[in-house]
């Protein structure tokens, strides 16, 4: 055996006992990703379910009634009140959604071919879901009348109607949106996080000239740091993708082994910038807020994870190019939610290869071998 | 007691000595408020639609039309193969398919059109939908035809424009108090 391997191999077991001398380390590194997919996937959701309505019915006949059943028998509404009278307050204390008001006479009317008039009021704080509840309080009502009238007399017009398909996510569960962004945000925590801090840690500990003088180059150690977090990365990967599938239910359609390759390019794009944050910084405290200011804070904004990137002006759009996590996003997403072979995403692979690429050759320029 | 406004000099001299973490402290709130004042929107701008067609009658080109001059929807492909279309939305070239049918007319023919969305968003396919059928429905009163007598009026309270800055900035704002 080299002396150079078995210095090699030395210094990559030392770097491990590092870490698992660590036990508040290691907490943060398992137990962060299990509370962040529980938090995200139970806590924050944009479902239109269950909505309260408030409904102002100034007829109470019988077509209203059966609107107001139709309405209350959907998963998306639920009837709160019977002839609240003030809906303002309800609305200012929030218990309601939605008012649906029907006028005077309103069967009587529809009878008699004159036009009946209902009024619905939403609570626009939330501009979408408010456009969504408005539509589908809309739909619900257009398809009872339809009916209705088809069951009078014969259909002699025609109406255009389009009927939807949800593809990918019938029940257009959010999960299916954050877990996959999920994945990538916690990955890009603990591998740019642990690390951005590992270089750094040396310099301020004193240990920095016991490496220097030693038989390593600064290529190997760069990686030998990366091994240990990129092992650890993986182990981590392994357990949100259980939690994922096991729990959230997200679907796993494509090939298994596409992404967990995925995934392990991922984790050393963002191992490696992490080690150049380090290689870069004086100071620990310098290391964790670009860390964390610089790369998390963008992450979590840009990379299409919650806010989607298509709905952003032009120059944020450009600007989100910049983030690896976009791009891997792209990839997760589209093997696990919509099965997705290799040939739809090498262009996303090889834009994570060429800036992996760069952090490491980056890195090992800027790794000083004289104590600066 | 006394010692706090020394000390407080202490601190203050500290923080401005660290050079580094200068630009962070005061510059990163500002970038962040900014960025996401105007990133952080669930607006649904403009879907990407393929449309397959096997017959290019006037009303399906009238609803293509429609949708186009909504601002909402662009085509990005007319194909005749419904295979293509999927490829599109699995490559993320479209968002939406519409499938018209063939003789598609009201008068003897089909009047039923198939909407695909990619429901990876649930909430965006949602609106998505909504603005699809507030389309048809348009397009329907233009054609002549009334669903039925009822008039359904709809107000949106607190925000009536459904401007999307009203609902994110107060939100914003407290997390980066935070």
């Amino acid at each position: 055996m080299s002396k150079r391997g078995t210095t090699f191999t030395g210094f990559v077991r030392k770097e491990f006992f590092h870490i698992i001398r660590d036990r508040r380390t290691l907490l943060v590194l398992f137990g962060m990703p299990v509370i962040m997919m529980v938090l995200f996937g139970f806590v924050i959701r944009n479902e239109i379910r269950g909505v309260k309505v408030a409904v102002v019915d100034l007829s109470r006949d019988e077509v209203t009634a059966a609107i107001v059943d139709k309405l209350q028998a959907s998963e998306y509404f639920d009837v709160v009140d019977d002839g609240t009278s003030d809906i303002e307050e309800a609305f200012r204390t929030g218990s309601i959604m939605e008012a649906i008001i029907f006028e005077h006479n309103f069967a009587s009317r529809l009878i008699r071919e004159e036009s009946a008039g209902i009024q619905v009021v939403t609570d626009a704080s939330n501009p979408n879901t408010a456009s969504i509840v408005a539509g589908y309080t809309s739909a619900i009502i257009a398809n009872y009348l339809q009916e209705q009238a088809a069951n009078r007399e014969p259909r002699t017009e025609k109406l255009i109607t389009a009927s939807f398909r949800m593809r990918y996510n019938p029940e257009l569960k959010s999960v299916y949106l954050f877990v996959p962004g999920l994945i990538a945000l916690i990955l890009m925590l603990v591998c740019a996080l642990m690390t951005s801090i590992t270089i750094t840690r040396e310099r301020e500990m004193g240990t920095m000239e016991v490496l220097l003088v030693s038989p390593l180059r600064p290529p190997q150690i760069i990686i030998g740091k990366v091994i240990p977090y990129l092992l650890l990365s993986f182990v981590n990967v392994l357990s949100i993708l259980i939690l994922a599938r096991f729990v959230f239910k997200v679907p796993l359609r494509g090939s298994i082994l596409l992404l967990l390759l995925e995934c392990l390019l991922f984790i050393v794009c963002a191992l490696s910038l992490g080690i150049l944050i380090s290689s870069r910084s004086k100071t620990m405290q310098t290391a964790t807020m670009i860390a964390l200011a610089g790369l998390l804070m963008p992450t979590v904004l840009l990379s299409g994870f919650i806010f989607p990137i298509t709905s952003m002006p032009e120059p944020l759009q450009m600007a989100s190019h910049l983030i690896p996590a976009k791009w891997f996003l792209i990839i997760v997403r589209g093997i696990m939610i919509r099965g997705v072979g290799f040939e739809f995403i090498w262009k996303e692979t090889l834009v994570l290869v060429g800036m992996t690429a760069l952090f490491i050759g980056a890195s090992v320029r800027s790794f000083n071998i004289r104590l600066d | 007691m006394r010692a706090i406004p020394i000390l407080l000099r202490k601190e203050f001299r500290q923080i401005f000595r660290n050079r580094a973490m200068l630009p962070i402290i005061f510059v990163m709130p500002i970038i962040q408020l900014v960025v996401l004042a105007f990133a952080a929107t669930f607006e649904v701008k403009s879907t990407p639609v393929t449309v397959v067609a096997q017959e290019w009658t006037p009303e399906a080109r009238r609803l293509v039309q429609k949708l186009e001059a909504s601002g909402l929807f662009y085509v990005v492909n007319h194909t005749a193969s419904a295979s293509m279309a999927d490829e599109d939305m699995e490559a993320g070239r479209a968002r939406m398919i519409l499938d018209i049918p063939a003789r598609f007319n009201l008068v003897s023919g089909q009047s039923d059109v198939q909407v695909i969305l990619n429901a990876q968003d649930g909430a965006a396919a949602g609106v998505v939908q909504t603005y699809v059928r507030q389309i048809i429905g348009e397009l329907n009163f233009d054609l002549g035809r009334r669903a039925a007598a009822v008039e359904i009026r709809t107000v949106h309270w607190y925000n009536p424009e459904l401007n999307y800055q009203i609902y994110m900035v107060p939100g914003i704002l407290v997390i980066l108090v935070t």
